[in-house]
């Protein structure tokens, strides 16, 4: 287990790297003169502020000089400097990123606890009116695109309904959650929650709908096994046979898709984000893509592919966890 | 005499299926006295497992026991609640199933895997205790090392050691029934002698427990047991004890079952399987489901169907030939 974890760990480095690498050729990359493309963004621009530029993204330097220096400064925690709200990406981007993992893990969070009651349901209820209502609600989900749906919300309950905030965001529910158990009030944590449910759920929808059927599929193939009859026949109770020897089957390749689902829903915070005007990484992404201010392009990228890489080396190693018959493989 | 441990009367489950319900037990009685071994012999779809299944009320939906009674010992299992039932499972009625890879869970450990018997059964049990008794239980199924095994997963034994420790679940609280469904089918030949002496050497040293071995190998359940009952297509055909059956067979079915066990005595090339298909389960031909198989049919076989009846006592066939 040890030997596996340094080399998923050193691989997980490698790919970083070539991130790495990646970004900071990007000034190579973008055709023409990268700085001339920055002032149609950035107007009133003296040649003298674009030398600086050109110095500072290493436009006149090789591919290989730009990665070292580049690399450099992400050791001394120096992503670049916005060029547009003149101040240091990296602290841009710490700021932000609470928001996006707040509203990433919550649509997580929700996939699941509506995914696996909804799916075991649709499983063992199989060819009944709960199974196909199960199944037209996620052929819906993985069919709309997210943006879609966080308007139709918008329109439901903000513009008919007026229930919920259309958009905005009102400082993390996770700190005012425990602040409401401190003090017992629950009345911040509400307020707070109600800016985070629409977007929260937009991006979900689509991870909902996708674990339905998974969860749905993969309860089906293990409820045939021997091992339930077995379990049956030695007097475990019905609830458990299913709850505990048929789930943690099931769970194996949910835990592994769920994982990469997170990515996936960090990708879809670029759209929903700017669909809610939600203060995250994703919404400074596009804003930045919008103001040619590549730096903090760069710095979006280069965290946003970190985040990625991480998330998979822990979903790596929690399916060893689960999965006892791939724990000690030896390579 | 007292009462039989087990008694079966006239038992009919059914599986509904698209072309009209299949009729996998069909109307079966059959005794079983305490501290028996009984063999359950047919081929593949005669409906031994769903009989087996059906005593331990385990026929999964839409499958279901449509009528007939299960009584053991003095208790009638149909009229049990589901929870009634689940207690008995496990306790006073065991079963061994056929693929020991797919009856143990992969994600659970085979000291769980023993212990749940222990924890649903006596719910007062402690942790220590639990783990002393399946070590225990570990080593009288001959586990090498049981003590350091309680924590290993299923794929870290051998196919004969993982039927081992599904015989170790399934007898570790005693039980007065073992139903044991072709438990060496998937075995090797030599582990299969292992896994059967394993089974005759719990069975005496258990005051208690009566065997039903299931199996279509009538080599193993005439070694193995006292009283051979013989099923085709869902009746039973032939019962008696097992040097009688394998001596002198009176159903025309169980002749063709011994002259298709291969023997090394023959020149090789001379299986005498029995001609033709078992019977259409869904609609079975009128008169003896065997008849279209069976040399000696004559007319009344075509149109009545024989039933069980005593040619001597502790004999009973199931054929118009010995009216």
């Amino acid at each position: 287990m040890f030997g596996y974890l340094v080399r998923r760990v050193l691989s997980a480095l490698l790919v970083i790297v070539c991130v790495v690498f990646v970004v900071s050729a990007i000034s190579k990359l973008v055709p023409g003169d990268i700085v001339d493309m920055m002032e149609a963004g950035n107007p009133g621009m003296t040649e003298q502020d674009k030398a600086i530029l050109r110095e500072q993204l290493g436009v006149n330097k090789p591919v290989f000089e730009t990665f070292t220096s580049y690399l450099g400064g992400i050791f001394r925690g120096d992503l670049g400097n916005s060029t547009r709200l003149r101040s240091s990406a990296a602290v841009l981007i710490a700021e932000r990123v609470p928001a996006t993992l707040e509203l990433a893990l919550t649509a997580l969070f929700l996939a699941l606890i509506v995914a696996l009651p909804l799916g075991i349901l649709c499983a063992l209820k199989q060819g009944t009116a709960i199974d196909y209502f199960g199944t037209i609600v996620s052929t819906f989900g993985v069919a709309v695109p997210n943006f879609l749906i966080g308007i139709i919300l918008i329109l439901v309950f903000s513009v008919e309904l007026q229930w919920l905030p259309s958009t905005g965001y009102k400082g993390s529910v996770v700190v005012a959650a425990w602040e409401a158990l401190k003090a017992w009030d629950g009345s911040v944590l509400w307020d707070r929650m109600r800016y985070i449910l629409m977007p929260a759920v937009s991006l979900a929808f689509f991870a909902i709908a996708l674990n339905t059927r998974l969860i749905r599929s993969t309860m089906l193939e293990v409820i045939r096994q021997d091992y339930l009859q077995f379990a049956r026949a030695k007097g475990v109770p019905e609830r458990t046979v299913y709850l505990k020897h048929a789930l943690r089957n099931a769970l194996i390749p949910t835990v592994t898709i769920v994982g990469l689902q997170l990515g996936t829903l960090l990708g879809g915070t670029f759209i929903i984000e700017n669909v809610f005007a939600w203060p995250g990484i994703g919404r400074l992404a596009v804003q930045s893509i919008f103001w040619r201010d590549y730096p903090l392009i760069q710095a979006s990228i280069l965290v946003a592919a970190c985040v990625f890489v991480l998330i998979n080396l822990a979903v790596d190693l929690i399916y060893r966890l689960i999965d006892p018959r791939i724990r000690y493989v030896r390579h | 005499m007292s009462e039989p441990l087990l008694s079966i009367e006239n038992l009919i489950t059914r599986f509904p299926t698209k072309r009209g319900r299949l009729t996998a037990v069909d109307g079966v009685s059959l005794t079983l006295e305490r501290r028996e071994t009984l063999g359950l012999v047919g081929e593949s779809g005669s409906g031994k497992s769903v009989l087996g299944l059906s005593v331990m009320r385990l026929v999964q939906p839409p499958g279901m026991i449509e009528a007939g009674s299960i009584r053991f010992a003095g208790t009638s299992l149909l009229d049990l609640s589901t929870d009634e039932m689940r207690r008995l499972r496990g306790q006073r009625l065991a079963m061994i199933f056929q693929d020991p890879t797919a009856t143990l869970n992969p994600v659970l450990t085979i000291g769980e895997q023993i212990g749940e018997v222990l924890r649903w059964h006596l719910p007062s049990i402690g942790p220590a205790e639990l783990r002393e008794r399946v070590v225990e239980m570990l080593d009288r199924v001959g586990i090498p090392n049981a003590r350091q095994r309680f924590g290993d997963y299923p794929h870290e034994f051998s196919g004969g050691m993982q039927q081992r420790v599904i015989i170790a679940a399934a007898l570790i609280l005693n039980p007065a029934l073992v139903i044991a469904d072709e438990p060496t089918t998937a075995l090797d030949v030599t582990v299969q002698a292992q896994i059967l002496d394993l089974l005759r050497r719990l069975k005496d040293g258990e005051p208690e427990t009566a065997i039903v071995l299931v199996s279509h190998d009538l080599g193993v359940v005439g070694e193995m047991c006292e009283r051979i009952a013989v099923m085709y297509a869902g009746n039973l055909v032939e019962v008696a004890p097992a040097d009688d059956i394998l001596d002198d067979p009176k159903h025309p079915y169980t002749v063709g079952l011994i002259a298709s066990i291969p023997r090394l005595d023959r020149e090789v090339g001379a299986l005498n399987p029995i001609p033709g298909r078992l019977a259409d389960p869904v609609t079975p031909p009128p008169g003896c489901k065997f008849h279209a198989r069976c040399a000696h049919a004559f007319e009344r076989c075509r149109v009545e169907r024989p039933v069980l009846k005593t040619l001597v006592p502790g004999r009973q066939v199931a054929c118009h030939l010995h009216d």
